[in-house]
């Protein structure tokens, strides 16, 4: 069944299409429900809610642009959301780096952690961690997303980063302290 | 030892990033959309519902034999009835219909005085014709009624000026006059004169003029008129072409119907008992509803069928009932079918007969009768088959329903209530378990989409053969509203 075809049944509530939808789709999703949201029940709640809003607003997709991306930027949409109330972090208007830098040893570690370490983010700093450095939105958009300003946005993301980059490092430094007993006792 | 972006660390790994949610968020969404689905029903039911009666209401109110609008027939049916009028004004009317802008694009000026200039302005603009517009009036172009059409903006625009500047002389004239009035002298009198005189005979010409330009604006209307019929003929290929590309390929419809049923009966006889004949009897409205199918024979009739479940009651008020040991012999109604708890129930029509003819059980009552209302309630399962005649079959539609329904009884009670209290007596043992009704009603219809209609029928269904033993008369009918949503397959 081709896309177009898939999403005109889904379009008529056709039960088969929406499950064929999801079983393509629901691999994709689920990746940005894991980055945006605090854990994995979090994110299959979220997911779940992402493909209920889908369905309902499938009909307003009018086969212009990619079909990933218009279900990506409703799942990105529906998980902000459920966060937006939540939590509003104080603006940080300090001057902070632009870049942040880690070893590049540091590549050892896992996606599982590194997503671990994403989802212990505070939720602003998840979402505009998310939104500029894996996703590619600009921080006009995100703060037009989140409701903030710029500047916020902006220094929402060095907060992430340098938390980001602390984790890293503890859990570096751990590995290290580790792997030292470890050959202390060989020893 | 080398340093690398953190961006970059994390754009790496997460690139194409995805994982399999585990089976129980499908069944969770599955659910949901269930849900969803069941709760949806009802409220877009009384949505669809409350604009049906809104536009059920305003086609009757605004539009009771025809439901075909043409928008661009208004402005040419207000000149022809405003004529003489305002002249300016149908202009502006004229301008508004569409195919006309090419001639009509420039408005003309009241104050412009030059009515040659503006014929000249109309005939130039007549030549600005788009592409998309000549082929619009190809049918026109073919008749060669163009030119003449053209030529009678043309006139339209001059005949406008004319008015105008009759108009504006008049106007002058009666300043002159005034003007003439207020200087009155014996001296002025004979000049005053001949102004008079002179513009008498500018008034006589404008009059002349207006003649003429009323035959001209005759004129021009039945041409308009001309065009107006050739626009229609080709709005009628158009709906007819349209009517033959929606009918070709799905002739079946189904839906839901629902329908509040009111049920009474003409004469006065009773269906129950002799006795009850004289008391007064009231209908009641029941709820009917089902599966309504439809088959289209021709764009103009289509076959109608389906299940309905209905109930059908009506009441016999101011009856009297009592317990009594005598009820077994000889107290009973013979067209009931007593319930077992009901055995020692004596029914009456009137409170002596029931002293007289019972002895009631409760003899430390003081009034041991007690007064009530029967009701007899008939459930049944209607089959109909009605044929359908559209009188109007557009977005909206009009028909004329006529036929037959089948009755399979399902329920059948006959109910006593006092008050509060309600006891049920049996069941009539004289009606029947097939019975037939004629149906007549009137469809109105609201196509929402191709496949998508919303039906308001008002129908009124006469009772052939409810009942078997019948005292005096008793004829049956019921009157329904049934709505419903039917769908093309």
């Amino acid at each position: 069944m081709s896309l177009e075809e898939l999403v005109h049944k889904c379009k008529k509530g056709e039960r088969k299409a929406q499950e064929l939808l999801y079983r393509q789709y629901a691999g994709v999703l689920y990746g940005i429900c894991l980055k945006y949201s605090r854990n994995k029940t979090e994110a299959e709640d979220n997911l779940h809610d992402s493909f209920m809003t889908i369905y309902e607003k499938i009909g307003q997709y009018k086969s212009k642009g990619s079909f990933e991306g218009w279900i990506k930027r409703i799942t990105v949409n529906t998980v902000l959301q459920k966060y937006r109330r939540e939590e509003y972090l104080s603006v940080v208007n300090e001057n902070t780096p632009e870049e942040v830098t880690v070893e590049s040893n540091y590549e050892d570690i896992g996606l599982q952690t590194l997503l671990k370490y994403i989802q212990e983010l505070p939720n602003k700093y998840r979402a505009t961690f998310n939104l500029y450095v894996l996703d590619g939105y600009t921080h006009k958009e995100i703060s037009e997303l989140l409701g903030t300003s710029v500047g916020t946005s902006k220094s929402n993301l060095a907060r992430a980063r340098m938390l980001l980059k602390e984790k890293i490092e503890i859990k570096v430094s751990q590995s290290i302290i580790g792997l030292v007993i470890v050959f202390g006792n060989c020893l | 030892m080398s340093k690398k972006s953190l961006d970059k660390l994390f754009q790496e790994k997460f690139l194409n990033f995805k994982e399999t949610p585990d089976e129980k968020v499908w069944s969770s969404i599955e659910t949901s959309l269930n849900k969803r689905k069941k709760k949806r029903i009802i409220p877009i039911w009384w949505q669809l519902g409350g604009i049906a009666a809104l536009l059920a209401i305003g086609l009757l109110f605004f539009n009771p034999s025809d439901g075909v609008t043409v928008p661009e027939d208004d402005g040419i049916t207000n000149i022809e009835q405003k004529d003489n009028e305002s002249p300016a004004n149908d202009l502006d009317k004229v301008q508004k219909i569409p195919n006309d802008s090419e001639i009509t694009s420039e408005k003309v000026k009241p104050d412009d005085t030059n009515a040659d200039s503006q014929i000249a302005k109309s005939l130039k603009n007549k030549d600005v014709v788009t592409p998309k517009k000549k082929k619009a009036n190809s049918f026109i172009q073919e008749s060669n009624d163009t030119k003449d059409y053209k030529a009678t903006n043309a006139n339209l625009a001059s005949q406008e000026q004319s008015f105008d500047d009759s108009d504006d002389q008049s106007e002058t004239i009666h300043n002159v006059i005034k003007e003439n009035s207020k200087n009155s002298g014996l001296a002025l009198e004979e000049s005053t004169n001949k102004n008079i005189d002179n513009t008498n005979s500018l008034i006589n010409s404008t009059t002349e003029n207006l003649k003429g330009k009323e035959k001209e604006v005759t004129k021009s209307n039945e041409k308009i008129n001309l065009k107006k019929s050739l626009f229609d003929e080709l709005d009628r290929k158009d709906d007819e072409e349209t009517a033959v590309v929606g009918k070709s390929g799905k002739r079946w419809s189904a839906g839901p119907s629902i329908a509040p049923v009111y049920y009474d009966a003409m004469g006065k006889g009773s269906p129950v008992s002799p006795m009850f004949s004289s008391n007064s009897k009231s209908g009641n409205i029941n709820l009917s509803y089902g599966v309504a199918i439809a088959y289209e024979i021709s764009p103009k009739f289509s076959v109608r069928s389906g299940v309905h479940k209905v109930d059908y009651g009506y009441n016999t008020n101011d009856v009297y009932f009592t317990s009594s040991i005598s009820a077994l012999s000889q107290g009973q109604i013979s067209n009931i079918n007593y319930a077992e708890t009901s055995e020692n129930l004596v029914v009456s029509s009137n409170n002596a007969t029931l002293n007289s003819s019972s002895k009631s059980f409760d003899v430390s009552a003081k009034n041991v009768n007690k007064s009530g209302v029967m009701a007899q309630q008939l459930g049944y399962l209607e089959v109909p088959v009605e044929l359908s005649y559209a009188l109007v079959n557009n977005k909206f539609g009009l028909n004329v329903i006529g036929g037959v329904s089948s009755l399979f009884l399902v329920d059948n009670a006959v109910d006593l209530t006092s008050g509060s209290l309600t006891t049920q007596i049996g069941e009539a043992n004289n009606v029947n378990d097939l019975n037939f009704s004629a149906n007549f009603g009137i469809g109105l219809g609201y196509q929402f989409s191709q496949n998508l209609r919303l039906n308001i029928e008002p129908v009124f269904k006469y009772q052939l053969n409810t009942f078997s033993n019948v005292d005096g008369t008793f004829n049956p009918y019921s009157v329904g509203v049934y709505s419903g949503l039917s769908f093309k397959f």
